[in-house]
């Protein structure tokens, strides 16, 4: 990759200045003349059957323009997931049943927020208070008595509550078990917690008289919002225009459609005037969706030279109220489980179990995190029980190049055991271990102990969810500049630098000869949207085909202009000339001129498409996993170090080491800072973060209680790239992942790094300071020292 | 009780009619229309809605626009001088430190304020600086990096003798 | 059939998405107007120092006074010492004077120390001493709007139930969680409170009262005005760490305020007060801890008898997610680490620098 200009360079990103000098627009700063202010009624009950819903006096107090609830929709349900399997099953508005507190019951528009403020309290309720249930084994147990749903038609257990189902099986897996040496059982829990964007949820609708909507939403991808509302609506999506905006952070958070969305939209319908909401954030906490909560009972069966034979697993989601992506996370949880490890005889079971919480939402990883702290977990503890080295046991099962997975997708230029011995070289790793069985060392009188852990993990990049595919185009100016037109959403990412990075390769252009315009469902193409990590990939070779599709013509015409074929000319600094005679030369400025002159006013423009995974028609079944799923496998290796206080029980992530196979990387300042905030994440997931629940009530709906990391929670963070692809301009390209997959494999390290620290084997996260005094306290009594 | 107030914002004095109940961060946003200055939680916690009052940082979102009658406020976009950004400003680009940069203006009011008073601070007083301003994207680590850059290394040290 | 009617409730209007209801905003130029106007605006009448907790606690609705008597013409007077040896403290110092005051972390470090870990920098740039010290108590079920959940009011918000104890009786358990408090305690401080009839001093010892509906020992028109450390508290080594998950930002999960009367040749201890905040509806002493300590030598081996025997008698509340027992953990811990840290203070002849890497900042 010598010889390139822009891509694979750390570039400032172009929205820099904007949003340290407070231009950045976001959702949440847009005010339009005569807006009107939104807020939604909300059900106190964690289930309820609504008897009746009474607006009348909300709807009589002067300054209140509008008011609706469930009847006034067009009654039509929509889901994270929408499939015949697993049709939608949200209603925008509760219209007979209220499933979790905080569920939208009614919606009012108002002048100001005193008044809005006085007519949501005015509108009267009658609730039948229903049994509810919380936890997920409650839930799903045949004895449970409250039926939030009705069972998943096409899954015969008898359990209760299931929203879904995942099963895949290969090989024989009785077989396999037969022929391990050692067979281990573990179960590991995982927690709840939440995303914490910056910026609250919120929406404005604006309803044009042309019958046009403008919208601006804080989402992950308007093409995929714009859909669901279109049909919620019962609008043409070309009626209804998403605007650019900056989102103030997402995480997954923001994908579903919210009814707050629909509302604000349908307000602006009613009252033919601008509404806006912005959610509080305390009703974030209680209201909104969280992550998922998984159960991971993993039993695997390896011979003694650490060769895995058999793998059984049963992954359990507590999906809250509705499926939400429920469904989605346990087909990921196999996923997640089967990329890294070959295993010769697998047997999968994911189940997605209602309960009367907030549905829950992809968060970072969707999935990975839980399921890779129970596996690297269970890897460790397997290891020690053989008395194997950690390092030669994931060696020994890690894929390799070109390995075929059992879904028929390869894994390509897989640099997972690259990533393993390098993360072990880099940190030192096998040295630094403390070596079982651990004692304290006479004399050793601090309380600090310090340990170093391990964690692989797998992500992927790009697969097929609507609209399936990205399109770009690319437009010349007449000063030889260009425009770059995309769908595609800057949350943070970088999206924006990285796509006029890539255009900027093709073209030979300097990125200020560059301008971008995206996210604007009437003037940029579709795009494949912000979450399961396509941005770089899909959208990226979707840019790159537009900007080439330029360059073809830009050296047509030259060639034209030139009087010479286009392999004999050479391209830059907006330039075209013969490369035998540099002399003879053009500028981008005369071609777009001659452009127009000799081709019928073609004014140099070209677009470019995308869709990953091409030969396949469609997502694999969510529900078998049968089917091709993604191009893209990205690895990662991740090893923490961390100083546990064993009488505080407090834990501090010292450094954390990722060495990642991402393919390469197209902005590397980028690359660090997704690094950097994903262990942040993972520490948050590890330490200190944790939305406690009641009875379906949120005890903790505040940042002062819901403890995200701060300045002083910061990990040195290194990064290390284990290159596996390259880019070359004219070429599409292979970029894995890096936005999602890296929380995983470090709080798994952190998991083990305890372990390695104290002796303390923990299974559920967080792994909070009681929990580890408590741990510790009973490892003392199990040794005789108490 | 609608009350006539004087809020001098960036070196521009704005006149305006408020109830007692305005937060100062209501007046900058929506009175005077700047929108730099975020809403992240409205209740404190979070350190988005920083701004400067005199010199010193402070949660916008928590103070009354009428206790800030008369008063020299700075506000993100006080910053940079027309279009040139401000040191502090171009070490964030610089150093990667803004990603979807919702925590970027208060995290940068908070790290001014800090080098105006500590022109040479180190990792421990950027960190007791920036301690109530979260950001969820950068994990911390180019933050701490963009101020230490913005720093000036010819400023004389800071007396550390009796630093808690 | 349990049925639940959701009506307007008479009255009071809750606050929705963070915003504040109506009030008045009186700005009295001086402390006795300041008292004046708490009279005359009767019962539904706040003093705004820096607001940084009465505005949220408006905002979710649980105080919405009718006038907010605005302190942000009386400046705060220099802290100084007086004519007997007092170093006296302005009320309305804001934590960050308090945090980077020379001579106050001179005289009195463990208050600096406290005032410098309270919330964040723009918390403590608006923040007073007297605010601090008259904070509403705290408790998750209370410190949220209750739009939708918890709408029966709790007792504190003048209702007939409590959420996290509703077997407990008609008793609010709030946890008072100042840090000022607790220091101020152990620092032997006086109150000077200026009322309707001029002017009273109250030992901060019987300055809280432990009752989670009205944490403090004071009248709704009562201005405290300043605090007083008396000379001999300015010569006793004291420490105060504040324990959080994160190490700042946030409350604590417990504080510990330690003041030793020690000789510095034998460690001998005359006089011992401990303190632990943010354990229950009022900081607790540790009297039996104390009086172990006092008249004995210190030294590593009594630390632990002392810091176990405090956790013993310190009875915690659980509160915001921590245990009883954790807490107890807690306060053992750090009540021995700080006596720890004089010890090695002292040997070092270090006096009242803190010197261990143990001792949580």
């Amino acid at each position: 990759m010598n010889a390139l200009k822009l891509v694979g360079k750390s570039l400032p990103r172009i929205d820099g200045p904007d949003k340290t000098t407070g231009k950045a627009r976001y959702t949440v700063d847009v005010d339009l003349p005569g807006m009107l202010v939104c807020g939604i009624k909300r059900s106190p009950h964690p289930h309820a059957r609504i008897l009746h819903i009474d607006t009348s006096k909300a709807q009589k107090l002067p300054g209140v323009k509008a008011v609706i609830t469930g009847i006034d929709t067009k009654g039509i349900k929509h889901g994270f997931v929408e499939t015949p399997r697993y049709p939608p099953d949200q209603s925008i508005l509760a219209v007979d049943v209220v499933r979790h507190v905080g569920e939208e019951v009614a919606a009012v528009a108002a002048i100001n927020h005193e008044i809005l403020a006085q007519a949501l309290k005015m509108i009267e309720i009658e609730y039948e208070i229903l049994p509810a249930v919380f936890d997920v084994e409650d839930a799903m147990s045949s004895d449970c008595q409250v039926h939030i749903h009705p069972n998943h038609p096409r899954v015969k257990e008898n359990y209760c509550n299931i929203a879904g189902k995942t099963q895949t099986q290969w090989g024989d897996i009785d077989a396999g078990f037969k022929e391990a040496d050692l067979i281990h059982s573990d179960r590991f829990e995982s927690h709840l917690r939440t995303h914490g964007y910056m910026e609250p949820q919120t929406a404005v609708a604006d309803y044009n008289g042309d019958g046009t909507l403008h919208m601006w939403i804080s989402s992950m991808g308007h093409f995929g919002k714009r859909r669901k509302l279109a049909k919620t609506l019962g609008m043409k999506d070309a009626s209804i225009r998403i605007h650019k905006a900056y989102v103030g952070g997402a995480f997954g958070g923001k994908i579903d459609l919210f009814s707050h969305e629909y509302c604000v939209a349908a307000l602006s319908i009613k009252t033919g005037r601008p509404v806006k909401y912005v959610a509080s954030r305390e009703e974030i906490f209680i209201a909104y969706r969280h992550g998922q909560p998984l159960i991971s009972e993993i039993k695997t069966g390896v011979k003694k030279d650490g060769t895995i034979v058999a793998q059984q697993l049963r992954m359990i989601n507590n999906a809250g109220a509705y499926k939400g992506s429920g469904v989605v996370v346990i087909f990921l949880a196999w996923g997640f489980t089967m990329i890294p490890y070959r295993v010769e005889n697998f047997k999968y079971e994911g189940y997605s179990i209602f309960t009367n919480n907030p549905t829950r939402a992809p968060l970072r990883g969707h999935g990975a995190p839980q399921v890779r702290f129970a596996i690297e977990s269970h890897m460790d503890i397997i290891a020690e029980k053989l008395q194997l080295d950690p390092i030669e046991f994931r060696l020994k099962n890690a894929r390799v190049p070109h390995e075929e997975l059992p879904n028929k997708d390869n894994v390509h230029n897989c640099g997972l055991i690259d990533c393993i011995k390098e993360a072990a070289f880099k940190t030192d790793y096998t040295n630094r271990r403390n070596l079982r069985p651990k004692t304290d060392k006479p004399g050793d009188s601090s309380p600090i102990k310090h340990g170093i852990g391990l964690g692989v993990s797998a992500y992927f990049g790009g697969s097929l969810i609507y609209p399936n595919g990205s399109s770009a185009i690319v437009k010349m100016t007449d000063d030889g500049s260009v425009d770059l037109l995309t769908g595609a959403i800057e949350l943070g990412q970088g999206s924006e630098t990285v796509l006029c990075q890539i255009v900027g390769e093709e073209l030979q252009l300097e990125m200020d000869d560059i301008r971008i315009i995206s996210s604007d469902t009437a003037t940029t193409p579709p795009d494949i949207g912000a979450w399961i990590s396509g941005m770089t990939y899909v959208t990226g070779n979707a840019v790159r085909e537009a900007a080439a599709g330029v360059r073809k013509k830009i050296m047509q015409v030259a060639a034209e202009q030139l009087n010479e074929k286009t392999e004999n000319l050479k391209l830059a600094n907006k330039s075209v000339w013969v490369a035998e005679h540099p002399e003879k030369r053009i500028t981008y400025r005369d071609i777009f001129q001659a452009s127009i002159s000799r081709h019928k006013g073609d004014t140099i423009i070209s677009d470019g498409h995308w869709r990953t995974m091409r030969d396949e028609p469609f997502h694999p079944s969510l529900a078998s996993t049968k089917g091709r799923w993604t191009e893209n496998y990205a690895f990662s290796v991740q090893v923490a170090e961390i100083a546990v206080d064993t009488e505080t029980g407090e834990i501090k992530l010292l450094k954390a080491t990722t060495v990642h196979d991402c393919g390469f990387p197209v902005n590397p300042q980028l690359v660090q800072g997704q690094i950097d905030g994903q262990v942040s994440l993972a520490l948050g997931h590890a330490f200190m973060e944790d939305v406690m629940m009641k009875k379906g009530y949120t005890l903790n709906p505040s940042w002062l209680d819901y403890r995200m990391p701060l300045i002083h929670n910061v990990a040195d963070s290194k990064g290390v790239e284990v290159i596996t692809e390259s880019y070359r301009p004219g070429h599409s390209f292979r970029t894995k992942e890096v936005g999602e997959g890296l929380v995983s494999a470090i709080l798994a390290g952190i998991a083990n790094a305890i372990y390695d620290a104290t002796g303390l084997r923990l299974y559920s996260t967080p792994f909070s300071p009681e929990k580890v005094l408590k741990g510790l306290k009973r490892l003392k009594k199990n040794r005789g020292l108490l | 009780m609608k009350q006539a107030i004087e809020l001098i914002i960036n070196g521009e004095t704005h006149d305006l009619i408020v109830t007692p109940n305005v937060t100062l961060q209501e007046a900058i946003r929506e009175q005077i229309g700047l929108k730099g200055t975020k809403a992240g939680c409205e209740m404190g916690t979070c350190g988005a809605c920083t701004v400067l009052l005199g010199d010193k940082p402070i949660l916008s979102c928590i103070t009354l626009a009428v206790e800030c009658q008369g008063k020299e406020i700075t506000t993100i976009e006080g910053l940079s001088e027309g279009p040139t950004l401000s040191n502090m400003q171009k070490a964030f680009v610089r150093a990667g430190a803004v990603q979807c940069g919702f925590c970027t203006p208060g995290v940068i009011l908070s790290g001014t304020a800090l080098l105006k008073k500590n022109p040479q601070p180190n990792v421990s007083d950027i960190k007791k600086a920036l301690e109530g301003n979260l950001c969820r994207c950068t994990g911390y680590n180019s933050i701490i990096e963009a101020v230490l850059d913005a720093s000036d290394p010819s400023a004389p040290q800071q007396d550390q003798e009796k630093k808690l | 059939m349990i049925c639940w009617l959701e009506k307007i409730s008479g009255g009071l209007l809750n606050s929705k998405t963070m915003k504040l209801s109506q009030f008045d905003h009186k700005t009295p130029t001086s402390k006795k107007e300041v008292v004046d106007l708490l009279i005359t605006s009767g019962q539904d009448s706040a003093i705004l120092a820096g607001g940084t907790d009465l505005i949220p606690n408006m905002k979710n609705g649980i105080l919405m006074p009718k006038t907010l008597v605005s302190l942000k013409h009386l400046s705060a007077q220099k802290e100084h010492i007086t004519k007997n040896g007092s170093l006296k403290l302005d009320a309305v110092s804001t934590l960050s004077q308090i945090a980077e005051s020379p001579l106050i972390k001179e005289k009195a470090p463990s208050l600096a120390q406290a005032a410098f870990h309270v919330g964040g920098q723009q918390i403590r740039n608006r923040a007073t001493l007297g605010g601090n010290l008259c904070q509403e108590s705290r408790c998750l079920y209370l410190n949220q709007s209750h739009d939708f959940q918890f709408v029966e009011a709790c007792y504190k918000r003048a209702g007939d139930c409590c959420y996290p104890f509703p077997d407990g009786g008609r008793i609010c358990r709030a946890v008072f969680m100042s840090d000022m408090a607790p220091v101020l305690i152990t620092l032997g401080a006086r109150l000077v409170v200026l009322t309707s009839h001029g002017e009273r001093q109250v030992d901060i010892a019987d300055f809280y009262t432990g009752d989670g509906l009205k944490p403090m020992n004071l009248d709704p028109n009562e201005l405290i005005t300043s605090v007083l450390i008396p000379l001999e508290s300015q010569k006793m080594q004291c420490r105060f760490i504040k324990a959080t998950p994160r190490g700042g930002l946030e409350f604590a999960m417990v504080s510990i305020a330690v003041a030793l009367t020690l000789d510095k040749r034998d460690k001998k201890c005359s006089k011992a007060l401990i303190a632990v905040g943010s354990i229950n509806t009022k900081p607790l002493r540790a009297l039996e801890a104390e009086k172990k300590l006092t008249g004995s030598l210190l030294k590593p081996s009594n630390v632990l008898e002392v810091s176990k025997k405090a956790a013993n008698e310190i009875k915690p509340l659980p509160h915001h997610g921590y245990s009883r027992g954790y807490l107890s953990q807690l306060v053992e811990v750090y009540i021995k680490r700080s006596l720890i840290d004089i010890i090695k203070a002292v040997d070092n002849k270090n006096g009242n620098q803190i010197v261990g890497k143990g001792v949580k900042p």
